[in-house]
């Protein structure tokens, strides 16, 4: 399995928030998260990017067991390994289109002009690369967050609500072009969502229910 | 609708959350201590004010054909540890008659001194005994100011002593009029180093507010609220924020400075009550204070929001913003053109002008350095170089009080040094004295006759009140008028005088061209001490009334008493630029704590993210510092210009660009050293 995660526990505040989960997931396999608000999707998500430990459990990437890592490589794993797409896109405001979407590759000292019009031209947005994100649409936004989050060739590929704040036809674009991306570049896909396009567009759902996870 | 907005604002300050309430206090705090300030020069005002009125209100002239009431006459042959004590004898002539500060018909043959003169009494001997232990204390009203050394002797009609003392029925002025400080110097200097930095305190504080109005506006904005509603609300939390601090500092200051028997970083002696702020000014302070809050966050800029066409990148400023920075150079290099105390005058207005025009430039600055820096390949470079650009505007304003003391700083330093260098005492070899009164061409050549000193006379296009005729040897007045040799053939280099307590240098010549106003004469004596016995015999005895001759020349060369407020008023600068810049720190820190979040999901590590803070805070105190550090060493090489002996303040300037790389390396630390702690995109 390309993701395994195994008795996940992380409490924040006191508040249990997963209570053992576990998950696998194959190479170039697409998961669905679903459940409802606080139910604590956005988290499970952060444990398995790295960005928070949890207090017990396990998550391997590829053989590689993030949970084990230090706060240091965990942030050199996320660099190199992961990519991450948010619902609002959480663009850096004070870069341009194609810096933005350059981030990870120059954070690696490994800026790579080409590769960046080419990810930009596969989402639509050749043109726009010198534009600001305030210049963008909502859609825009995410095709950008995609490109950014794709550019490293990431093994994993997690993305937070999506959709959220998209009208109906640019979910289904912004779907449609980061499952068929993901799987073009073969890695494990992630998507925490409330949107049936994208549950019904992956291969497998899941369901969070009080911290727990079940496989639909 | 006011309730409403009251409501809505205090919710949002002293009702609102933890972190609400603690930018409202710091606010708050920043109030008080601009309204502390600015209560503070209010009160020096008034100190000036008085200290002009009780001066002006003891100087008498007789009036038209009335029969005087008294005589009096100037000797001015006391002095204490080489400062001259100002020593007046008076005859009354209508019983009743009332010198201020001394009671109504003062015993004959008794003496009054001063408050500072009866100080020196109690360890000067010499000066105790001249005056005798029974003399009376002249009351506050009599006396200028607290360190004035006045002493008055009251003789008889019929006194032998009396008819050789040219006794006349009045005269313009008694006592040193070195401590009547000029009101517009000090107003200029108060708004230049207490005004703005006091303004840039304030912006500092009211940054954090800057993300938070911005989102509460963008949200009203969308609830269909309109632009005077979210303006009125904006303003109302400003004012509920800074006015409790307003009041709070102002009142402080109304109970304290009734007691102060000093000015507070000043140093300078005064008596109770001399800086006593009345009501009325302290509420005026409290509300003007509030209003400069609710004013700065009314007329801030807003960003983009849903309603209005998005900004390519927000915050670019034009290139016209350095524009006033120009304007206010060519006023100054106007005032430097411009002779005489017109010229002065300009000068001053200039530098202020420079002062606001270098802050408000600053966003240019700040955005063409983030671009160029943007081009460097480094990726740490782009990150720094676009923040800077993004925040150029905000940063600039958190960077007020900053920007105007490095633009200060080397203009105080260049003034001071000229000033200063007036402090230095003439040899004990060298004197010079001051002839007052009446001095008319035939005192002149009637002086040069018998004391063999040589008149040069010093002139000028512009009219204005008669000045005391400077008489002194050659070292000691080379001080005044650059001396190229100091010997029989001495000759005048560039002749200046003292203007606002500084050198401004004069088109002088040892004859006056047709038409020129003779301002003032110098006379100068290869035999000092001889010229001075000379001289005062020749008052006393000779046929010149009207006139009084003052020792020695420390009162003439001594340090301008502008340079202890200035001092004081960049010390109370500096300290109000370092609380800036903390707040600067902790407002830049909440600005790019989201990109920060960003990066670090990005894949970014803590260390990255750290060099990103520092590199954003400490490059912008170094861009604002030495770019405002720039400016403030071309006005200082100005102001030298009006001084033929004083250089550019090279040293002070040295200290100020390595006072603010200081301050941008701890700027750099103490951001990085913030390093976020969490993602801050978690949303579920």
């Amino acid at each position: 399995m390309a993701l395994r995660c195994r008795g996940l526990r992380l409490a924040l505040g006191g508040r249990p928030i997963l209570e053992g989960d576990d998950l696998e997931v194959a190479r170039g396999a697409a998961v669905a998260i679903m459940g409802p608000s606080g139910s604590g999707k956005t988290t499970l998500l952060h444990c398995l990017a790295g960005l928070h430990n949890p207090d017990d459990g396990e998550v391997t990437v590829h053989g590689a067991a993030t949970t084990k890592m230090n706060q240091r490589q965990r942030a050199r794993f996320r660099l190199e390994r992961v990519g991450m797409v948010f619902q609002f896109g959480e663009l850096l405001e004070e870069l341009t289109v194609e810096e933005n979407v350059a981030l990870p590759l120059r954070l690696r000292n490994r800026h790579n002009p080409g590769r960046v019009t080419s990810l930009l031209s596969e989402v639509g947005l050749a043109e726009r690369a010198a534009s600001w994100p305030a210049e963008l649409s909502g859609g825009e936004v995410q095709r950008v967050a995609i490109a950014r989050a794709l550019i490293g060739n990431p093994v994993l590929l997690l993305a937070d609500e999506p959709t959220g704040a998209l009208d109906e036809d640019l979910s289904e674009d912004v779907c449609r072009l980061l499952v068929s991306m993901a799987r073009a570049g073969g890695a494990v896909l992630v998507v925490a969502t409330h949107d049936p396009l994208v549950a019904a567009a992956v291969d497998a759902v899941a369901r969070l229910r009080r911290g727990k996870l079940e496989t639909v | 609708m006011t309730s409403t907005l009251v409501r809505l604002a205090l919710a949002a300050s002293w009702r609102g959350r933890h972190r609400d309430e603690r930018r409202a206090a710091v606010v708050a705090g920043a109030a008080a201590v601009v309204a502390v300030m600015a209560a503070g020069c209010v009160s020096a005002w008034l100190l000036s004010t008085r200290i002009n009125e009780r001066a002006t209100a003891r100087s008498f002239r007789a009036a038209g054909s009335a029969p005087p009431a008294m005589e009096r006459s100037a000797l001015f042959d006391e002095t204490s540890a080489g400062q001259q004590i100002y020593v007046y004898w008076w005859r009354i002539l209508a019983p009743g008659a009332r010198i201020p500060g001394v009671p109504a018909d003062p015993p004959v043959g008794s003496w009054f001194v001063s408050p500072a003169l009866r100080e020196v009494m109690r360890y000067d001997p010499a000066v105790a005994e001249r005056f005798g232990s029974d003399a009376a204390v002249i009351g506050k009203d009599g006396v200028a100011h607290r360190r004035e050394l006045l002493a008055y002797r009251f003789v008889d009609h019929d006194s032998d002593r009396a008819e050789k003392l040219s006794l006349e029925p009045g005269l313009d002025w008694i006592g040193d009029g070195a401590e009547v400080v000029e009101l517009f110097p000090i107003s200029v200097a108060a708004v230049a180093l207490i005004g703005i930095p006091g303004f840039g305190l304030m912006l500092a504080a009211l940054a954090p507010f800057g993300p938070v109005l911005e989102r509460r506006d963008s949200l009203l904005d969308a609830l269909g609220a309109s632009q005077g509603t979210r303006t009125g609300l904006a303003v109302a939390h400003a004012a509920l924020c800074a006015g409790p601090g307003a009041v709070a500092g102002s009142l402080a200051w109304y109970l304290l400075s009734r007691e102060l028997t000093a000015v507070p970083l000043v140093g300078r002696a005064v008596f109770r009550g001399d800086l006593a702020m009345p009501a009325i000014p302290a509420v005026l302070v409290a509300l003007g204070v509030t209003g400069l809050a609710s004013a700065v966050v009314g007329v801030r800029p807003r960003r983009a929001n849903g309603n209005r066409p998005a900004q390519a990148m927000p915050g670019t400023p034009p290139a016209a913003r350095i524009v006033p920075l120009l304007v206010g150079l060519a006023v100054a290099v106007v005032g430097i053109a411009t002779p005489d105390r017109g010229g002065a005058k300009v000068f001053l207005v200039g530098v202020v002008a420079v002062a606001i025009g270098a802050v408000a430039g600053l966003p240019y600055v700040l955005d063409r350095v983030g671009r160029r820096l943007a081009e460097h390949p480094t990726t740490l470079a782009l990150l720094v170089g676009r923040r800077l650009q993004w925040d150029a505007t905000s940063s600039a304003r958190s960077l007020v009080a900053v920007g105007t003391l490095a633009v200060l700083l080397p203009l105080v330093a260049a003034w001071v040094a000229v000033a200063r260098s007036l402090d230095t005492p003439p040899e004990t070899a060298s004197y010079a004295v001051e002839l007052r009164g009446d001095v008319t061409d035939a005192t002149v050549s009637e002086l040069a006759e018998r004391t063999g000193a040589v008149p040069v006379k010093v002139v000028t296009a512009t009219n204005g009140p008669p000045e005391p005729l400077l008489v002194g040897d050659c070292r000691a007045l080379a001080e005044v008028v650059a001396l190229a040799r100091c010997d029989a053939s001495f000759e005048f280099a560039r002749p200046s005088r003292v203007v606002l307590g500084g050198y401004e240098r004069l088109p002088g010549a040892r004859s006056a061209p047709p038409g020129a106003t003779v301002r003032s004469t110098l006379f100068v004596s290869l035999e000092g001490p001889q010229t001075e016995r000379l001289l005062r015999s020749f008052v006393v005895n000779g046929t010149q009334a009207r006139l009084q001759v003052a020792t020695p020349g420390r009162s003439v060369f001594r340090e301008s008493p502008l340079v202890s407020w200035i001092l004081g008023a960049a010390t109370l600068a500096g300290l109000v630029g370092g609380c800036a810049l903390l707040l600067h720190l902790a407002a830049q820190a909440a600005r790019s704590a989201l990109s920060r979040a960003r990066l670090l999901a990005v894949g970014a590590d803590r260390s990255t993210l750290r060099r990103l803070a520092g590199g954003e805070a400490g490059l912008a105190v170094a861009v604002v510092g030495l770019t405002c550090t720039a400016v403030g060493a071309v006005c200082s090489w100005l102001f030298v210009q009006k001084d033929p002996s004083a250089a550019v303040p090279y040293a002070v300037i040295a200290y100020v660009i390595v006072g603010i790389l200081v301050a941008a390396t701890v700027a750099g630390i103490a951001a990085a050293t913030a390093a976020p702690s969490g993602t801050g995109v978690a949303r579920d």
